[in-house]
This record gives structure tokens, C-alpha cells and sequence, in this order.
């Protein structure tokens, strides 16, 4: 008996420390997994550590990227030509799905030392982690091993500037952004309903208008039909009254860094007040979404809204009127009619300029491991180089010629794949898509290309208010490591608090009056905004007296 | 005379006494190593997952004094001495962050706490036991939802538009409240979400507690005509006392320690200003963060929490032990 026991107690023991030991699997386990084909994402696959090694091809490498950007990629054709053109197949690490966690999981597999070949990464950690030694200086092997994207960093001296560490490495290399702004989108065959001239509405004061007239009209029988509605956040107007942040050789106002388009508001600006006065006075009639403007509006609260008329008015993502029609707008409502709305002008009747999106942007950044050796460095430039040649960026903004696209005797480009029945194919199924706004390749972007592919709708909105006099001037500013750390923690705070005052002001919790906005204004200088606003400027001056 | 006798006797007792020779401490150890091997072997993988687990992770607290880099790792990055703890008190936002999360803590101690004790006690009460344990069972269930379910389930039926709650306000001839989106609303239903999720998995500790309570007591009290109110409160609640003590002195140690799923889930530009606690802060700057993530800035916040959630700990035992003559440790 008294055997028995001991024999149990033994086996209990050794149990429990195997499981004990199962719980931790060491990070050499980690490594010895394979790795994830492109598209195939799991959450499994998400964590499984890729063997860089493991792989030793000279025509293939392993790249880290979010999982949704693997999808994308999964179904473009275009992108399984250049793969052809090239002789190099990329091996896809799926990781999570949002883009903050993306990079927090770069953090990780550095830290555990399974990383990739290649990740997706933000500026910041490539310039760091590459000066401690983590990814791999690509200055000299773009020299010999990608005359295309030398050719293109020498004729783009920001972007050398942009991509360029304090030591003069390059640890990552930033993708284009094709050069867009919000449209504003409205429900053409409501504002007829209305009696609504939509070519009227042209200052901010027709638009305030045109919002109680839809109000007066659809808001009589249904208490939750609020005219203007959105998603995110709300406070994305203050363009439209001069107000939006900026920097220039004078100074900066309002937080810069990172709300180049969204969120980019500056409450010292002139026309400031007005802004919150007149959200303000749309809040109080009813005229915009009271939950849009709280933030608790959630994106299909929006979309929902918009698509069952109780909303007529939005001003988000410039293709969304499309969406709109394409997603069930027209099949409830033969009479659903989502139209653009030309920019607004000022009274003097010029074009109000807004806030776009920057050329180069700090996320979804390149970094090679500097675990690589020389021959896998090369695989990886000689892929990422073939986007930077001719043959390249047709192929990546507007595919083949004559399934794709055609050229006309002048040399110019249109494409015979049709947006629609491509873009509304099935998720996986392969496809012709250049919707060059998501991340992909590491590439420059075909503005005409990025514009022409979209429905006549998009097509004809952006070519008309998507001209550089109608875009608030947006530099790409080069922020050195202390000042990111800085600013890093100053937004951190200062945005959140700026957001919910002004929300304060619209939603009434706080009386709006002058001597309380200066009051806030003052606030929200003690918090940072002040320290903010003079690290965007020295950053400014920095990166244009070089 | 005979005292002085007796104190000779007692001397003379003492010098007859041999003490035994106490054995070398490593042989008293390999006795009882070698005597109690089966228990010590059960323990090895509890003190293993312990040093694992919970003391091996308190070495990584030292990134609070370094520029931390995923790279370099805790022994090779930068040490910045007390830099951050510095830049703590520098921080113009924090004296708002501090005071939304003791306010949070706050309330949902004065609330949250005695909730469970009042529910076990009136559960105590139910004679019949199906009954007692149907209530008990539905009462713990709340604990298995999870963070997100429970804030989507009271949004929905707090929505200004269409919710049971607001439709009912209207039917009364009321104003439609727009709770997700008031700072007044955000605290009280942050702590009616913990009171909704917690207090029947708190109670258990409460109502085992009572099952050890001696019936005899409860007998010589009818006897002596007590009503149950004066048997709960004068009988139950004294009997459970060291269990209320017990679970103050964690509740204490834990105030600082906000449900931040919950926070997060729940906030929004409207309530930032009651919302935005220590938690929701270093979350930002660690991981929502678009340039390099601070996470030594992060860990030094959340250290100083720790320190300050100490000390409570420390002076409400203290004060458990003076007053109510009962301590955790």
C-alpha cells in the first residue's frame, strides 16, 4: 500500500512538471516552425515564429507583415506576375490583424530573437533597433544590388532625407502614399426629395443649410434621422475654417505629428472657435449624429445609418459614396443615389483647401533582418527593386497590358479591367486590384493610376477637387529619436485631452463662451500642446535647412 | 527560608539536566528531506512555477530604470536611473490620471465590497436549498461573460436610439440620456458592470465562510428569542469577520488595479476626462503608440502604482490587526 503511494506520488510529481514545462515552449522550439504561406493567416500561424534560416534559396525570403495585408496580397494578380517576372517568392508571416499590435509583435519576435528575413515595421523602430544593430544598414547593398531604387532615392532627396537614420544608414525603406483627402458624400436623391440644390451648397454656410433643410424634412417623422453622421471621430472640420495643425518656416499649431489628415485641428488657430461654434450649433439642432460626435458611432452604426436614410451627409474616405452604392445602397432603395460634393468654398468663393494625406508616412516600413546574409539581403532589394522600374510600376499600378490596362496613341493609360467586378470579387479570389492606399510592396504609387482606378463616381471627384491648390500644404517632417520619444508621450496625452474638451464644448458639457476657450487653449498648453507645437517646429527646421 | 530552599531545589532540577546534543543543521535537513520526501516532491513543481512565473517576471521591472530595447534586452540596455520616475512627476496629466483611477478605486471599494457580503448573507437566510442554490449559481454565472459581452449587452440597452432603457425614460415622458457618452454616467456604470460581474464570485468566499459557522449558536439564539436579523448580524456577520478582513486587505492591495478591458471598452472622447485613468495611459504610450514604444516609461508608472498599492496593503493589515485583532500576514 505504502508503495502504491509513493508510486502515485511520483507519477503526480513528473505530470505535473511535464506540464509545468509544456506551458513555456522555448523560443528554440519557436524557431523550428515553418513558415506561414501567404494568406494563410490563423491565429496560431500569428504567433508560430518563422526560421529565417530555413529557407536558404536564393530566390525566396520570409517577410512579417499584418495578416490583412497578407490577404490583399493573397489575391492580386499583378503582384503573382512581378513574383513571376522576378524568379523571388516571398514566404509570408501573417501576424495580428490590427496594425498597433503588428508592430507590438515586432517588438516581440526581436526580443525572442524570430523574426523574419524581412518585417513591416514602423519608422521609428526601424531607425532604432537598426542602429543597435537589429536590421541590417541597406544604404550600400541598394548601391550594388538595386540601380532602380538608388536611381529613385537620388532623384527624391526628401526621401533620402526621410528614410535616413542620424548615422546616415538606411535601416527601412517607406512605400508611397497616393495624395488624397476626405469627400464629402450626400444622398443625391433625398436632397432632390428636399428640394435641395446640391450645385447651391457651396460655402460652410449652405452647407449648415442644407443640413436643416434635410433635418426639417426627414427629421420630422423620425426622431433618430440626424442629416450628417460618421464614424471614428467627428472632429474632422476644422480645415473648413482655417483651423486645421500645421507647420511651416513661421511656427506650428495644433498636434502636427501624425495627424497630418485625420484629427488635424489647431484650437489657437483664428477660425478655431468658429469651427467648435458651428459644430456646436449642428450639435444643438440636431443636424449632427449626437453619438458621432460622443465617438461611441461605430462604423456600421454609420454605415447602417447612412444606408437605411437616417443620415444624408458624410465626409470620410474618398471612395466611401461608392461603397455606399455598391453595398446594398440601390438594392433597398431603387432611388438610392450617393453623389459627390464639390470641396467648399470660402466666401470670397475659393476653394477651401483641406488637409491630404503625406507622400511618405511612417508606418509600413522595410526592414531587413541583420541576421541576412549578404545573398538573402540581395534577394530581398533585387524584389523590392523591380517595383522601382518601368517595367515594375506599370505592373504594380496598372497591371498587364491588354488584360489590364491599354495605351492610347498619346501614351496615356486606362484600364479595360473593370473596377467594380473585380473589386466586389470574393475575398481570396484573385483579382486586378491597384488600390495603391494599402500596404503591399514597398513601391511608388501612380497618382493617375491610383485616381482612375474607381468608378466614374470616384474618378470624376477626385480629378475635379484633388488638385494640388485644393491640398493644405503637408511636408513630411524628420523628427530625430529624442524628439519621437517626446512627442510619443506629449500626444499621448495632449490629443486625448483636446478631443474631449472640444467634445465638451460641441456636446454642451461645457459652456462655450470666449473666456472659456482660453481657458481651455491655456489647459492645454500646460499639458504640452506649447512643447508639442516647438518640437514640430525645430523638426521643420531641421529637416528643411538640411 | 523554604523560598530560598526552593529556588536551590529548582537550580539543582536544572544542573541534573542533561540537554540532549543537538544534531548539525544540514543533518536535520537531510532527515527531514529523507522523511517527508513525498510532500517536498509535490511541492517542487509549485515552487518552480512560482519562481517562474511570479518572482522570474519581477526582474523585468527593472526595464523602469532603463531606455529599454527589445533588442538589447533587460541586461544590455541603456540604464537611465531614476529618469523616468523623474519625468512622473513632471508630467502635467498625471495628477488627472492619478485622481480619475483613486476615484474609480475608490468607488469600487465603498461600492463594490460589501455588495458580495450583504448578497451572502441574505442567501444564508433561504431556508430552502434548491432554492439557495439555483440563486447562488445564477449569481456566479456573470463571472464567465466576458469584459466585451457585458459592456455590449448594457450599451445596447442603454442606447439612446433604441434601448430598453431610454424607450422606457421616453415612455415616461423623459429625456433621452446619452449614458456611453456622459463623464456623470461613466463611474457609476463602470462599478455596476464590476458589481454585475464579480459579486456572486465573490460570495462564495463569503457563503463557506458561514457553512463552517457552529448551528449550536444559531439554536442557543432562538432560544433566547433572537429574530434573524439579530442572528445575521449578530452571529453571521461576526463569524465571517476574518474572511471580510481577509478580502478588504486584497480588495486594498488591488485598488489601483482598474479593469482596463473594461476602460477600454467603454471610453470615448465624452468621458475622457473621467475615464482616462494610470492604465489606459500607459497603455497608449506602450502600445498604441506610433513612434517607438516606451514601455520603460510604462513599467515605471505601473512600479509606483505597485509601491503606493503596497503600503495600503500594509497599514489596512496593520489597521485590521489593531482593531478588529485580526491580520492577513
Amino acid at each position: 500500500m505504502k508503495n502504491i503511494k509513493k508510486f502515485v506520488a511520483i507519477l503526480l510529481t513528473l505530470a505535473m512538471t511535464t506540464v509545468l514545462a509544456g506551458c513555456g515552449s522555448s523560443s528554440k522550439n519557436d524557431s523550428s516552425a515553418e513558415p506561414t504561406a501567404a494568406g494563410t493567416d490563423t491565429a496560431a500561424q500569428a504567433t508560430t515564429a518563422p526560421d529565417a534560416s530555413a529557407d536558404t534559396s536564393a530566390n525566396s525570403y520570409t517577410m512579417f507583415m499584418r495578416s490583412q495585408y497578407v490577404d490583399w496580397i493573397k489575391e492580386l494578380k499583378w503582384y503573382d506576375a512581378a513574383e513571376q517576372n522576378t524568379g523571388i517568392h516571398v514566404e509570408y508571416v501573417a501576424g495580428p490583424e490590427e496594425i498597433a499590435d503588428t508592430y507590438t509583435e515586432v517588438d516581440q519576435r526581436i526580443a525572442s530573437g524570430t523574426l523574419a528575413d524581412a518585417a513591416m515595421v514602423n519608422l521609428a523602430q526601424a531607425k532604432v533597433y537598426g542602429e543597435q544593430g537589429a536590421f541590417v544598414d541597406l544604404a550600400p547593398y541598394i548601391a550594388k544590388y538595386a540601380p532602380n531604387l538608388q536611381a529613385y532615392i537620388n532623384a527624391n532627396p526628401s526621401y533620402k532625407a526621410y528614410v535616413t537614420s542620424d548615422n546616415g544608414a538606411i535601416y527601412g525603406l517607406v512605400k508611397e502614399t497616393p495624395i488624397f483627402a476626405d469627400l464629402i458624400g450626400y444622398r443625391a436623391d433625398q436632397f432632390k426629395e428636399a428640394g435641395i440644390d446640391a450645385a447651391s451648397v457651396k460655402t460652410v454656410d449652405d452647407f449648415t443649410n442644407a443640413l436643416r433643410t434635410l433635418k426639417a424634412y426627414y427629421g420630422a417623422n423620425d426622431s433618430n434621422y440626424y442629416p450628417l453622421s460618421g464614424r471614428d471621430s467627428a472632429l474632422r472640420f476644422a480645415a473648413w475654417f482655417n483651423a486645421a495643425s500645421y507647420v511651416d518656416a513661421q511656427g506650428s499649431g495644433g498636434v502636427y505629428y501624425n495627424h497630418e489628415k485625420d484629427g488635424s485641428f489647431n484650437i489657437k488657430a483664428d477660425g478655431a472657435y468658429t469651427w467648435v461654434e458651428t459644430m456646436k450649433t449642428w450639435y444643438d439642432e440636431g443636424l449632427i449624429n449626437p453619438l458621432w460626435v460622443a465617438g461611441t458611432n461605430a462604423e456600421g452604426d454609420w454605415e447602417s445609418q447612412t444606408l437605411e436614410g437616417q443620415a444624408s451627409i458624410f465626409y470620410d474616405y474618398y471612395n466611401r459614396a461608392e461603397w455606399f452604392m455598391e453595398n446594398g445602397g440601390p438594392d433597398n432603395n431603387s432611388n438610392y443615389d450617393m453623389q459627390v460634393l464639390d470641396f467648399l468654398k470660402d466666401a470670397n468663393g475659393k476653394t477651401i483647401p483641406v488637409t491630404t494625406s503625406t507622400l511618405y508616412q511612417s508606418g509600413c516600413v522595410t526592414a531587413v533582418n541583420s541576421s541576412c546574409d549578404e545573398a538573402k539581403i540581395a534577394t530581398i532589394l533585387k524584389f523590392i527593386d523591380y517595383f522601382y522600374s518601368e517595367e515594375g510600376i506599370t505592373l504594380a499600378n496598372w497591371g498587364v497590358e491588354g488584360e489590364s490596362f491599354q495605351t492610347a496613341s498619346d501614351g496615356s493609360k486606362s484600364f479595360i479591367a473593370d473596377y467594380t467586378a473585380e473589386e466586389s470579387k470574393a475575398a481570396g479570389e484573385k483579382k486586378w486590384s491597384f488600390l495603391s492606399d494599402r500596404f503591399t510592396v514597398t513601391k511608388p504609387v501612380d497618382q493617375t493610376g491610383f485616381y482612375s482606378w474607381n468608378t466614374k463616381l470616384i474618378s470624376d471627384a477626385a480629378n475635379k477637387n484633388f488638385v494640388s491648390d485644393n491640398f493644405l500644404v503637408r511636408p513630411t517632417l524628420i523628427y530625430s529619436t529624442e524628439q519621437e520619444e517626446q512627442l510619443t508621450t506629449l500626444v499621448a496625452s495632449v490629443f486625448e485631452a483636446e478631443c474631449a474638451g472640444i467634445t465638451e464644448f460641441i456636446n454642451g458639457t461645457r459652456e462655450l463662451n470666449q473666456d472659456n476657450w482660453k481657458a481651455f487653449i491655456q489647459e492645454m498648453d500646460t499639458m504640452g500642446l506649447a512643447d508639442i507645437e516647438k518640437i514640430q517646429a525645430e523638426a521643420y527646421s531641421n529637416t528643411f535647412s538640411n | 527560608m523554604r523560598k530560598k530552599g526552593m529556588e536551590m531545589l529548582k537550580n539543582s532540577n536544572k544542573e541534573n539536566i542533561i540537554p540532549l546534543k543537538k544534531k548539525p543543521l544540514n543533518q536535520r535537513i537531510m532527515k527531514d528531506l529523507k522523511k517527508n520526501k513525498q510532500l517536498y516532491m509535490l511541492l517542487i513543481p509549485g515552487i518552480i512555477s512560482l519562481i517562474l512565473f511570479k518572482y522570474g517576471p519581477l526582474f523585468g521591472m527593472s526595464i523602469a530604470f532603463e531606455n529599454f530595447s527589445a533588442f538589447k534586452g533587460i541586461f544590455k540596455s541603456d540604464w537611465v536611473g531614476l529618469k523616468w520616475f523623474i519625468k512622473i512627476f513632471h508630467d502635467a496629466y498625471m495628477l488627472k490620471l492619478i485622481k480619475n483611477t483613486i476615484i474609480l478605486a475608490v468607488l469600487s471599494l465603498v461600492v463594490v465590497f460589501p455588495i458580495p457580503i450583504i448578497f451572502s448573507l441574505f442567501l444564508n437566510e433561504i431556508i430552502h436549498k434548491p432554492i439557495r442554490s439555483i440563486v447562488q449559481s445564477l449569481s456566479f454565472l456573470p463571472y464567465f461573460i466576458s469584459s466585451a459581452v457585458m459592456v455590449s449587452i448594457t450599451f445596447t440597452m442603454l442606447s439612446p436610439t433604441n434601448g430598453i432603457v431610454n424607450n422606457l425614460i421616453k415612455f415616461l415622458g423623459g429625456t433621452a440620456v446619452n449614458f456611453q457618452a456622459s463623464p456623470a454616467w461613466f463611474r457609476p456604470l463602470y462599478v455596476f458592470l464590476q458589481v454585475w460581474q464579480t459579486f456572486g464570485y465573490s460570495a462564495v468566499i463569503y457563503i463557506a465562510a458561514m457553512t463552517s459557522i457552529d448551528p449550536a449558536l444559531y439554536e442557543a439564539a432562538e432560544v433566547d428569542g433572537a429574530n434573524r436579523w439579530v442572528k445575521m448580524f449578530q452571529i453571521t456577520l461576526p463569524s465571517i469577520t476574518t474572511s471580510v478582513i481577509t478580502m478588504l486587505i486584497i480588495s486594498v492591495g488591488n485598488i489601483f488595479t482598474v479593469d482596463l478591458d473594461r476602460i477600454l471598452l467603454m471610453y470615448n472622447p465624452s468621458v475622457y476626462s473621467s475615464a482616462d485613468v494610470i492604465q489606459s495611459y500607459v497603455y497608449r504610450i506602450a502600445f498604441e503608440s506610433t513612434g517607438f514604444p516606451n514601455y520603460s516609461y510604462g513599467t515605471a508608472v505601473n512600479l509606483l502604482k505597485s509601491i503606493v498599492a503596497f503600503v495600503l496593503v500594509m497599514l489596512t493589515n496593520k489597521a485590521a490587526n489593531k482593531y478588529a485583532e485580526t491580520r492577513l500576514f
